[in-house]
Protein backbone atom coordinates (compact mmCIF):
# COMPACT_ATOMS: atom_id res chain seq x y z
CA UNK A 1 0.00 0.00 0.00
CA UNK A 2 2.50 2.33 0.39
CA UNK A 3 4.81 1.47 -1.84
CA UNK A 4 1.96 1.92 -4.25
CA UNK A 5 1.13 5.60 -2.70
CA UNK A 6 5.11 6.49 -3.00
CA UNK A 7 4.46 5.70 -6.82
CA UNK A 8 1.68 8.57 -7.40
CA UNK A 9 1.94 11.98 -7.68
CA UNK A 10 0.85 14.98 -5.13
CA UNK A 11 -2.11 15.70 -7.61
CA UNK A 12 -3.25 11.99 -7.70
CA UNK A 13 -2.86 11.87 -3.88
CA UNK A 14 -4.79 15.35 -3.24
CA UNK A 15 -7.56 13.62 -5.86
CA UNK A 16 -7.59 10.74 -4.04
CA UNK A 17 -8.06 12.45 -0.73
CA UNK A 18 -11.09 14.72 -2.20
CA UNK A 19 -12.63 11.79 -2.76
CA UNK A 20 -12.76 10.68 0.71
CA UNK A 21 -9.65 8.46 0.58
CA UNK A 22 -8.00 10.50 3.90
CA UNK A 23 -5.22 7.64 4.65
CA UNK A 24 -3.31 9.25 1.49
CA UNK A 25 -2.76 12.30 3.58
CA UNK A 26 -0.07 10.37 5.12
CA UNK A 27 2.01 9.83 2.39
CA UNK A 28 2.13 13.33 1.54
CA UNK A 29 2.92 13.65 5.17
CA UNK A 30 6.15 12.00 4.48
CA UNK A 31 7.10 13.30 1.24
CA UNK A 32 6.89 16.77 2.91
CA UNK A 33 7.84 16.58 6.66
CA UNK A 34 12.17 17.09 5.65
CA UNK A 35 11.51 20.00 3.41
CA UNK A 36 8.99 21.69 5.61
CA UNK A 37 11.10 21.14 8.33
CA UNK A 38 14.77 22.90 6.87
CA UNK A 39 12.23 25.66 5.83
CA UNK A 40 11.23 26.42 9.38
CA UNK A 41 14.28 25.74 11.20
CA UNK A 42 16.01 28.09 8.50
CA UNK A 43 13.35 30.81 9.14
CA UNK A 44 13.14 30.03 13.14
CA UNK A 45 16.57 28.91 13.66
CA UNK A 46 14.30 26.20 16.37
CA UNK A 47 14.59 22.60 15.86
CA UNK A 48 11.42 22.47 18.28
CA UNK A 49 9.53 25.35 17.15
CA UNK A 50 10.07 24.12 13.52
CA UNK A 51 8.61 21.02 14.62
CA UNK A 52 5.41 22.34 15.86
CA UNK A 53 4.90 24.39 12.99
CA UNK A 54 5.59 21.95 10.59
CA UNK A 55 2.68 19.64 12.77
CA UNK A 56 0.30 23.03 12.37
CA UNK A 57 0.69 23.22 8.71
CA UNK A 58 0.02 19.52 7.83
CA UNK A 59 -3.02 19.87 9.88
CA UNK A 60 -4.12 23.21 8.35
CA UNK A 61 -3.67 21.37 5.03
CA UNK A 62 -5.69 18.47 5.98
CA UNK A 63 -8.37 21.03 6.97
CA UNK A 64 -8.22 22.87 3.88
CA UNK A 65 -7.17 20.22 1.39
CA UNK A 66 -10.73 19.31 0.16
CA UNK A 67 -10.78 23.02 -0.88
CA UNK A 68 -7.65 22.92 -2.72
CA UNK A 69 -8.08 24.17 -6.08
CA UNK A 70 -4.57 22.90 -7.66
CA UNK A 71 -4.25 26.91 -9.07
CA UNK A 72 -0.61 26.23 -8.01
CA UNK A 73 1.40 22.90 -6.74
CA UNK A 74 0.66 21.13 -3.47
CA UNK A 75 4.21 21.43 -2.94
CA UNK A 76 3.77 25.24 -3.00
CA UNK A 77 0.55 25.52 -1.85
CA UNK A 78 2.33 23.66 1.24
CA UNK A 79 5.02 25.83 1.62
CA UNK A 80 3.00 29.04 1.50
CA UNK A 81 1.48 27.69 4.41
CA UNK A 82 4.84 26.80 6.44
CA UNK A 83 6.10 30.49 5.40
CA UNK A 84 3.14 31.99 6.85
CA UNK A 85 2.96 29.71 10.06
CA UNK A 86 6.83 30.61 10.49
CA UNK A 87 6.11 34.11 10.50
CA UNK A 88 3.50 33.90 12.86
CA UNK A 89 5.73 31.85 15.43
CA UNK A 90 8.58 34.04 14.34
CA UNK A 91 6.39 37.08 15.46
CA UNK A 92 5.08 35.60 18.42
CA UNK A 93 8.71 34.86 19.89
CA UNK A 94 9.76 37.75 19.10
CA UNK A 95 6.94 39.40 21.45
CA UNK A 96 7.29 36.86 23.76
CA UNK A 97 10.86 38.10 23.74
CA UNK A 98 12.39 34.65 23.35
CA UNK A 99 15.00 34.85 20.33
CA UNK A 100 14.81 38.97 19.83
CA UNK A 101 16.13 39.89 16.91
CA UNK A 102 18.36 42.82 15.99
CA UNK A 103 17.99 44.34 12.39
CA UNK A 104 21.38 44.74 10.38
CA UNK A 105 20.01 48.10 8.83
CA UNK A 106 20.17 49.08 12.67
CA UNK A 107 23.35 51.37 12.22
CA UNK A 108 26.08 50.98 14.98
CA UNK A 109 24.34 47.84 16.49
CA UNK A 110 25.99 46.04 18.08
CA UNK A 111 24.60 42.57 17.91
CA UNK A 112 24.17 39.87 20.14
CA UNK A 113 25.62 40.38 23.48
CA UNK A 114 24.67 37.09 25.26
CA UNK A 115 27.40 34.44 24.98
CA UNK A 116 25.10 32.69 22.43
CA UNK A 117 25.59 35.67 20.13
CA UNK A 118 28.76 36.67 20.98
CA UNK A 119 31.01 37.21 17.20
CA UNK A 120 34.34 34.98 17.81
CA UNK A 121 37.42 36.54 16.35
CA UNK A 122 38.97 35.03 13.30
CA UNK A 123 42.08 32.72 13.93
CA UNK A 124 45.08 34.92 12.76
CA UNK A 125 46.99 31.68 11.68
CA UNK A 126 44.48 30.78 9.19
CA UNK A 127 45.19 31.55 5.43
CA UNK A 128 42.87 33.79 3.65
CA UNK A 129 41.89 30.48 1.91
CA UNK A 130 41.32 28.13 4.51
CA UNK A 131 39.32 30.90 6.49
CA UNK A 132 36.69 30.65 3.67
CA UNK A 133 36.16 27.01 5.22
CA UNK A 134 36.90 27.98 8.71
CA UNK A 135 34.24 26.90 10.93
CA UNK A 136 34.38 30.72 12.77
CA UNK A 137 33.32 32.05 9.49
CA UNK A 138 30.63 29.85 9.20
CA UNK A 139 29.29 30.47 12.48
CA UNK A 140 29.20 34.07 11.77
CA UNK A 141 27.33 33.78 9.08
CA UNK A 142 24.87 32.32 10.50
CA UNK A 143 24.70 34.66 13.33
CA UNK A 144 24.53 37.50 10.55
CA UNK A 145 21.68 35.37 8.81
CA UNK A 146 19.99 34.85 11.97
CA UNK A 147 19.20 38.78 12.27
CA UNK A 148 18.37 39.85 8.83
CA UNK A 149 15.13 41.28 7.96
CA UNK A 150 12.45 38.09 7.90
CA UNK A 151 11.65 38.92 4.22
CA UNK A 152 14.78 38.68 3.61
CA UNK A 153 15.43 35.45 5.05
CA UNK A 154 12.58 34.05 4.04
CA UNK A 155 13.96 34.28 0.13
CA UNK A 156 17.24 33.09 1.46
CA UNK A 157 15.76 29.80 2.89
CA UNK A 158 13.59 28.93 -0.14
CA UNK A 159 16.46 29.38 -2.25
CA UNK A 160 19.50 27.95 0.12
CA UNK A 161 17.72 25.75 1.84
CA UNK A 162 15.19 24.25 -0.09
CA UNK A 163 16.99 24.94 -3.90
CA UNK A 164 13.64 26.68 -5.27
CA UNK A 165 14.26 28.26 -9.11
CA UNK A 166 13.02 32.05 -8.85
CA UNK A 167 9.92 31.80 -10.13
CA UNK A 168 8.84 29.06 -7.23
CA UNK A 169 10.24 31.48 -4.71
CA UNK A 170 7.82 34.25 -5.85
CA UNK A 171 5.00 32.01 -6.25
CA UNK A 172 5.56 31.10 -2.54
CA UNK A 173 5.55 33.95 -1.03
CA UNK A 174 3.24 35.65 -3.59
CA UNK A 175 5.78 38.45 -4.98
CA UNK A 176 7.79 38.90 -8.37
CA UNK A 177 10.57 37.45 -9.38
CA UNK A 178 11.81 40.53 -9.81
CA UNK A 179 11.46 41.25 -5.54
CA UNK A 180 13.18 37.81 -5.42
CA UNK A 181 16.41 38.54 -7.35
CA UNK A 182 16.50 41.93 -4.85
CA UNK A 183 15.62 40.72 -1.92
CA UNK A 184 18.23 37.36 -2.16
CA UNK A 185 20.68 40.57 -3.53
CA UNK A 186 20.33 42.28 -0.60
CA UNK A 187 20.48 39.63 2.03
CA UNK A 188 24.05 38.73 0.16
CA UNK A 189 24.94 42.39 0.80
CA UNK A 190 23.84 42.55 4.22
CA UNK A 191 25.59 39.73 4.83
CA UNK A 192 28.91 40.69 3.23
CA UNK A 193 29.05 43.91 5.17
CA UNK A 194 28.61 42.09 8.42
CA UNK A 195 31.45 39.83 7.36
CA UNK A 196 33.04 42.78 7.00
CA UNK A 197 32.68 44.44 9.59
CA UNK A 198 33.61 41.35 11.93
CA UNK A 199 36.88 40.37 9.95
CA UNK A 200 38.01 43.76 9.56
CA UNK A 201 41.39 42.67 8.48
CA UNK A 202 40.43 40.11 6.41
CA UNK A 203 41.72 40.88 2.83
CA UNK A 204 39.19 38.06 1.25
CA UNK A 205 36.43 39.32 2.69
CA UNK A 206 37.49 43.22 2.37
CA UNK A 207 39.24 42.94 -0.80
CA UNK A 208 36.00 42.75 -2.37
CA UNK B 1 42.46 45.91 -25.40
CA UNK B 2 41.52 42.55 -27.02
CA UNK B 3 37.69 41.03 -26.04
CA UNK B 4 39.79 38.27 -23.34
CA UNK B 5 40.73 41.23 -21.45
CA UNK B 6 38.64 42.20 -18.25
CA UNK B 7 37.65 45.35 -17.19
CA UNK B 8 37.03 45.37 -13.77
CA UNK B 9 34.24 48.25 -14.04
CA UNK B 10 32.34 45.86 -15.98
CA UNK B 11 31.54 44.14 -13.44
CA UNK B 12 27.90 43.45 -12.80
CA UNK B 13 26.16 44.72 -9.82
CA UNK B 14 25.63 41.91 -7.10
CA UNK B 15 21.89 41.57 -8.04
CA UNK B 16 23.41 40.27 -11.21
CA UNK B 17 26.03 38.41 -10.02
CA UNK B 18 23.79 36.69 -7.60
CA UNK B 19 21.53 35.54 -10.47
CA UNK B 20 24.39 33.87 -11.96
CA UNK B 21 25.24 32.34 -8.63
CA UNK B 22 21.88 30.27 -8.40
CA UNK B 23 21.71 29.66 -12.26
CA UNK B 24 19.01 31.62 -12.90
CA UNK B 25 21.38 34.05 -15.73
CA UNK B 26 21.87 32.66 -19.33
CA UNK B 27 25.38 31.62 -19.65
CA UNK B 28 26.03 33.08 -23.11
CA UNK B 29 24.93 36.47 -21.81
CA UNK B 30 27.34 39.22 -21.85
CA UNK B 31 27.52 39.13 -18.19
CA UNK B 32 28.38 35.61 -17.60
CA UNK B 33 31.11 35.43 -19.66
CA UNK B 34 32.56 38.34 -17.86
CA UNK B 35 32.07 36.65 -14.60
CA UNK B 36 33.54 33.50 -15.69
CA UNK B 37 36.74 35.57 -16.15
CA UNK B 38 36.93 37.98 -13.63
CA UNK B 39 38.71 37.49 -10.42
CA UNK B 40 37.01 39.92 -8.42
CA UNK B 41 33.76 38.33 -9.54
CA UNK B 42 34.94 34.91 -8.84
CA UNK B 43 35.85 36.12 -5.10
CA UNK B 44 32.07 37.29 -4.74
CA UNK B 45 30.82 34.23 -6.00
CA UNK B 46 33.22 32.30 -3.10
CA UNK B 47 31.97 34.34 -0.45
CA UNK B 48 28.15 33.37 -2.20
CA UNK B 49 29.11 29.87 -1.79
CA UNK B 50 30.37 30.28 2.10
CA UNK B 51 26.72 31.38 2.55
CA UNK B 52 24.78 28.58 1.00
CA UNK B 53 27.05 26.11 2.62
CA UNK B 54 26.76 27.58 6.06
CA UNK B 55 22.85 27.66 5.41
CA UNK B 56 22.68 24.10 3.99
CA UNK B 57 24.96 22.54 6.77
CA UNK B 58 22.98 24.12 9.42
CA UNK B 59 19.49 23.75 7.97
CA UNK B 60 19.31 20.87 5.81
CA UNK B 61 19.40 17.42 6.97
CA UNK B 62 18.46 14.41 4.89
CA UNK B 63 15.52 12.47 5.42
CA UNK B 64 14.52 11.74 9.17
CA UNK B 65 12.50 8.85 9.93
CA UNK B 66 12.34 9.27 13.43
CA UNK B 67 11.12 13.22 12.52
CA UNK B 68 8.35 11.62 9.64
CA UNK B 69 6.80 9.26 12.31
CA UNK B 70 6.91 11.60 15.09
CA UNK B 71 5.23 14.89 12.61
CA UNK B 72 2.91 12.10 11.68
CA UNK B 73 1.98 10.98 14.51
CA UNK B 74 1.71 14.48 16.09
CA UNK B 75 -0.53 15.40 13.50
CA UNK B 76 -2.64 12.32 13.59
CA UNK B 77 -3.14 13.51 17.60
CA UNK B 78 -3.68 17.36 16.79
CA UNK B 79 -6.66 15.66 14.46
CA UNK B 80 -8.29 13.70 16.74
CA UNK B 81 -7.67 16.70 19.19
CA UNK B 82 -9.78 19.30 16.75
CA UNK B 83 -12.42 16.64 16.02
CA UNK B 84 -13.15 16.29 19.66
CA UNK B 85 -12.83 19.60 20.48
CA UNK B 86 -15.57 19.82 17.85
CA UNK B 87 -17.84 17.81 18.86
CA UNK B 88 -17.95 19.08 22.77
CA UNK B 89 -18.28 22.75 20.97
CA UNK B 90 -21.21 21.14 18.84
CA UNK B 91 -22.77 19.82 21.83
CA UNK B 92 -22.47 22.89 23.47
CA UNK B 93 -23.95 24.98 20.72
CA UNK B 94 -27.07 22.72 20.87
CA UNK B 95 -27.31 23.14 24.39
CA UNK B 96 -27.09 27.08 24.02
CA UNK B 97 -29.86 27.03 21.14
CA UNK B 98 -31.56 24.92 22.96
CA UNK B 99 -31.83 26.88 26.10
CA UNK B 100 -32.16 29.94 24.70
CA UNK B 101 -35.30 28.76 22.72
CA UNK B 102 -37.03 27.55 26.29
CA UNK B 103 -35.89 31.25 26.91
CA UNK B 104 -38.05 32.80 24.65
CA UNK B 105 -40.58 30.59 24.84
CA UNK B 106 -40.49 30.88 28.42
CA UNK B 107 -40.22 34.76 27.95
CA UNK B 108 -43.21 35.15 25.33
CA UNK B 109 -45.39 33.15 27.76
CA UNK B 110 -45.13 35.48 30.35
CA UNK B 111 -45.05 38.20 28.21
CA UNK B 112 -48.30 36.54 26.86
CA UNK B 113 -49.81 36.44 30.38
CA UNK B 114 -48.99 40.22 30.75
CA UNK B 115 -50.21 41.48 28.31
CA UNK B 116 -53.56 39.90 28.37
CA UNK B 117 -55.37 41.61 31.61
CA UNK B 118 -58.01 38.99 30.68
CA UNK B 119 -56.06 36.75 33.54
CA UNK B 120 -57.75 38.85 36.35
CA UNK B 121 -60.54 36.72 37.81
CA UNK B 122 -62.93 39.03 36.76
CA UNK B 123 -62.02 39.44 33.06
CA UNK B 124 -62.30 42.91 33.53
CA UNK B 125 -59.40 45.68 33.38
CA UNK B 126 -58.92 46.79 37.11
CA UNK B 127 -57.27 49.99 36.91
CA UNK B 128 -55.75 51.49 39.76
CA UNK B 129 -57.17 53.64 42.04
CA UNK B 130 -54.24 56.07 40.76
CA UNK B 131 -55.46 55.99 37.47
CA UNK B 132 -58.92 56.93 38.24
CA UNK B 133 -57.33 60.05 40.11
CA UNK B 134 -55.23 61.08 36.79
CA UNK B 135 -57.64 60.84 34.17
CA UNK B 136 -55.84 63.33 31.57
CA UNK B 137 -53.82 61.44 31.25
CA UNK B 138 -50.59 62.57 29.16
CA UNK B 139 -48.83 59.05 28.57
CA UNK B 140 -49.22 55.93 25.88
CA UNK B 141 -52.17 54.45 25.48
CA UNK B 142 -53.49 50.79 25.51
CA UNK B 143 -56.41 48.78 25.46
CA UNK B 144 -57.33 45.09 24.89
CA UNK B 145 -60.07 45.97 23.00
CA UNK B 146 -59.46 45.33 18.93
CA UNK B 147 -62.69 46.89 18.27
CA UNK B 148 -61.42 50.29 19.85
CA UNK B 149 -58.50 50.74 18.28
CA UNK B 150 -59.19 53.44 16.11
CA UNK B 151 -60.83 55.47 18.59
CA UNK B 152 -58.60 55.71 21.76
CA UNK B 153 -58.67 58.55 24.24
CA UNK B 154 -57.74 59.10 27.99
CA UNK B 155 -61.13 58.21 28.37
CA UNK B 156 -61.64 55.22 27.14
CA UNK B 157 -58.55 53.23 27.14
CA UNK B 158 -55.67 52.87 29.78
CA UNK B 159 -52.05 54.54 30.33
CA UNK B 160 -49.50 52.37 29.12
CA UNK B 161 -47.56 52.48 32.71
CA UNK B 162 -50.54 51.89 34.23
CA UNK B 163 -51.83 48.58 32.47
CA UNK B 164 -49.60 45.90 33.65
CA UNK B 165 -49.95 43.70 36.35
CA UNK B 166 -47.40 44.57 38.50
CA UNK B 167 -46.44 47.30 41.15
CA UNK B 168 -45.65 50.32 39.75
CA UNK B 169 -45.71 52.44 42.69
CA UNK B 170 -42.44 53.80 41.60
CA UNK B 171 -43.84 54.70 38.02
CA UNK B 172 -44.27 57.97 38.26
CA UNK B 173 -40.17 58.08 37.78
CA UNK B 174 -39.91 55.19 35.33
CA UNK B 175 -38.83 55.84 31.89
CA UNK B 176 -41.67 54.95 30.06
CA UNK B 177 -43.66 58.00 32.24
CA UNK B 178 -40.77 60.61 31.51
CA UNK B 179 -40.77 59.90 27.66
CA UNK B 180 -44.22 59.60 27.54
CA UNK B 181 -44.66 63.17 28.95
CA UNK B 182 -42.48 64.41 26.68
CA UNK B 183 -43.88 62.90 23.77
CA UNK B 184 -46.25 65.80 24.06
CA UNK B 185 -49.66 65.84 23.11
CA UNK B 186 -50.03 62.30 23.17
CA UNK B 187 -52.95 61.58 25.57
CA UNK B 188 -54.63 63.69 22.43
CA UNK B 189 -53.75 61.33 19.73
CA UNK B 190 -55.72 59.31 18.10
CA UNK B 191 -53.15 56.34 17.97
CA UNK B 192 -53.47 53.07 17.98
CA UNK B 193 -51.24 51.60 20.58
CA UNK B 194 -48.56 48.98 18.66
CA UNK B 195 -47.18 46.13 19.67
CA UNK B 196 -43.54 45.69 20.09
CA UNK B 197 -42.26 41.50 19.46
CA UNK B 198 -40.12 40.25 21.60
CA UNK B 199 -37.23 39.52 18.85
CA UNK B 200 -37.37 43.23 16.31
CA UNK B 201 -35.48 42.68 12.96
CA UNK B 202 -34.90 46.12 11.31
CA UNK B 203 -32.56 47.30 8.21
CA UNK B 204 -31.25 50.24 8.25
CA UNK B 205 -29.74 52.83 5.51
CA UNK B 206 -26.66 55.05 6.56
CA UNK B 207 -23.82 56.44 4.40
CA UNK B 208 -20.91 55.65 6.57
CA UNK B 209 -21.28 51.81 8.95
CA UNK B 210 -18.26 53.01 10.62
CA UNK B 211 -19.59 56.80 12.14
CA UNK B 212 -22.85 54.76 12.49
CA UNK B 213 -21.28 52.29 15.05
CA UNK B 214 -19.63 55.14 16.82
CA UNK B 215 -23.13 57.13 17.45
CA UNK B 216 -24.62 54.15 18.39
CA UNK B 217 -22.40 53.13 20.59
CA UNK B 218 -22.95 56.75 22.71
CA UNK B 219 -26.50 56.13 22.48
CA UNK B 220 -26.23 52.90 24.39
CA UNK B 221 -23.57 54.26 26.83
CA UNK B 222 -26.16 56.96 27.50
CA UNK B 223 -28.88 54.58 28.03
CA UNK B 224 -26.55 52.66 29.93
CA UNK B 225 -27.03 49.23 28.11
CA UNK B 226 -24.31 46.60 29.24
CA UNK B 227 -21.58 46.01 26.42
CA UNK B 228 -21.81 42.37 27.39
CA UNK B 229 -25.97 43.38 26.03
CA UNK B 230 -24.24 44.30 22.80
CA UNK B 231 -22.85 42.24 19.69
CA UNK B 232 -21.35 44.45 16.48
CA UNK B 233 -19.59 43.24 13.56
CA UNK B 234 -18.78 45.42 10.55
CA UNK B 235 -18.94 43.11 7.65
CA UNK B 236 -17.73 44.68 4.65
CA UNK B 237 -19.59 47.98 4.10
CA UNK B 238 -22.50 47.04 6.49
CA UNK B 239 -22.98 47.22 10.10
CA UNK B 240 -24.74 44.29 12.09
CA UNK B 241 -25.69 43.98 15.42
CA UNK B 242 -27.73 42.24 18.17
CA UNK B 243 -28.59 43.57 21.84
CA UNK B 244 -30.15 43.04 24.48
CA UNK B 245 -32.59 46.16 25.36
CA UNK B 246 -35.30 47.28 27.00
CA UNK B 247 -38.78 48.66 25.18
CA UNK B 248 -37.74 52.18 25.98
CA UNK B 249 -34.41 52.04 24.96
CA UNK B 250 -35.15 50.65 21.70
CA UNK B 251 -37.65 53.61 20.98
CA UNK B 252 -35.41 55.85 21.60
CA UNK B 253 -32.64 54.58 19.99
CA UNK B 254 -34.75 54.18 17.07
CA UNK B 255 -35.56 57.80 17.21
CA UNK B 256 -32.47 58.67 17.53
CA UNK B 257 -31.03 57.10 14.63
CA UNK B 258 -33.71 58.70 13.06
CA UNK B 259 -32.60 62.17 14.22
CA UNK B 260 -29.06 61.58 12.64
CA UNK B 261 -30.13 60.83 9.07
CA UNK B 262 -30.71 57.03 8.75
CA UNK B 263 -33.65 55.51 6.88
CA UNK B 264 -35.58 53.04 8.64
CA UNK B 265 -36.24 50.65 5.47
CA UNK B 266 -37.95 47.86 7.66
CA UNK B 267 -41.91 48.05 8.77
CA UNK B 268 -41.30 45.98 11.95
CA UNK B 269 -41.92 48.50 15.27
CA UNK B 270 -41.33 50.54 16.69
CA UNK B 271 -41.17 53.31 13.98
CA UNK B 272 -40.07 56.88 14.55
CA UNK B 273 -43.30 58.38 14.19
CA UNK B 274 -45.00 55.43 16.86
CA UNK B 275 -45.93 57.00 20.22
CA UNK B 276 -48.37 54.72 21.74
CA UNK B 277 -47.00 50.93 22.71
CA UNK B 278 -48.23 47.90 24.34
CA UNK B 279 -46.77 46.96 27.41
CA UNK B 280 -43.60 48.17 29.71
CA UNK B 281 -40.82 50.10 29.23
CA UNK B 282 -38.69 47.75 31.17
CA UNK B 283 -40.24 44.75 28.65
CA UNK B 284 -36.94 42.90 27.12
CA UNK B 285 -36.71 43.73 23.29
CA UNK B 286 -33.52 41.25 21.30
CA UNK B 287 -33.32 43.58 18.78
CA UNK B 288 -30.80 42.53 15.60
CA UNK B 289 -30.39 45.60 12.87
CA UNK B 290 -28.22 46.12 9.85
CA UNK B 291 -27.04 48.90 8.83
CA UNK B 292 -26.10 48.90 5.17
CA UNK B 293 -24.91 51.96 2.71
CA UNK B 294 -27.29 51.89 -0.39
CA UNK B 295 -25.38 52.43 -3.12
Amino acid sequence: MISELKNRSDQELVEEFKEGRKEVFDELVRRYTQMLYNTANGMLNSPQDAEEVVQDTFVRAYKALDNFRGDSSFKTWINRIVMNLSRNKYHWNRRRGAGVNLSLYQPGSDIGGDEENEIPLPDDKLTPDSMIESAELEKTVLQGFNHLPEKLKEAMVLRHVNDMPYEKIAETLDCKVGTVKSRLSRGRELLKEFLASRFKDNPVINGI
Amino acid sequence: MSDNEIKITDCPDSEVLGAWFDGELPADSPEAKHIQKCPLCTRQLQLFELFEKSLKRRFTSAENDELIRRITAGVHKKLEEDEKSNRVHHFMSMAFRIAAAVVICTSAAVFFLQDNPAADDSGQLTPTASLASNPSGDFPYYTDSQSQLGSLTSSNSIPLHKLVSVDYGSSASSPVFEAAKQMGKLAQSKEKPVTIAPEVKQVWIVKDPADTRKLINEILNKEEVPQVYRRMAMTGKSLEMSMKLTKMQLIKLVRSCTSAGYELVSPEAPQPEQNVFQGKADDPVLYNAAFIVNK
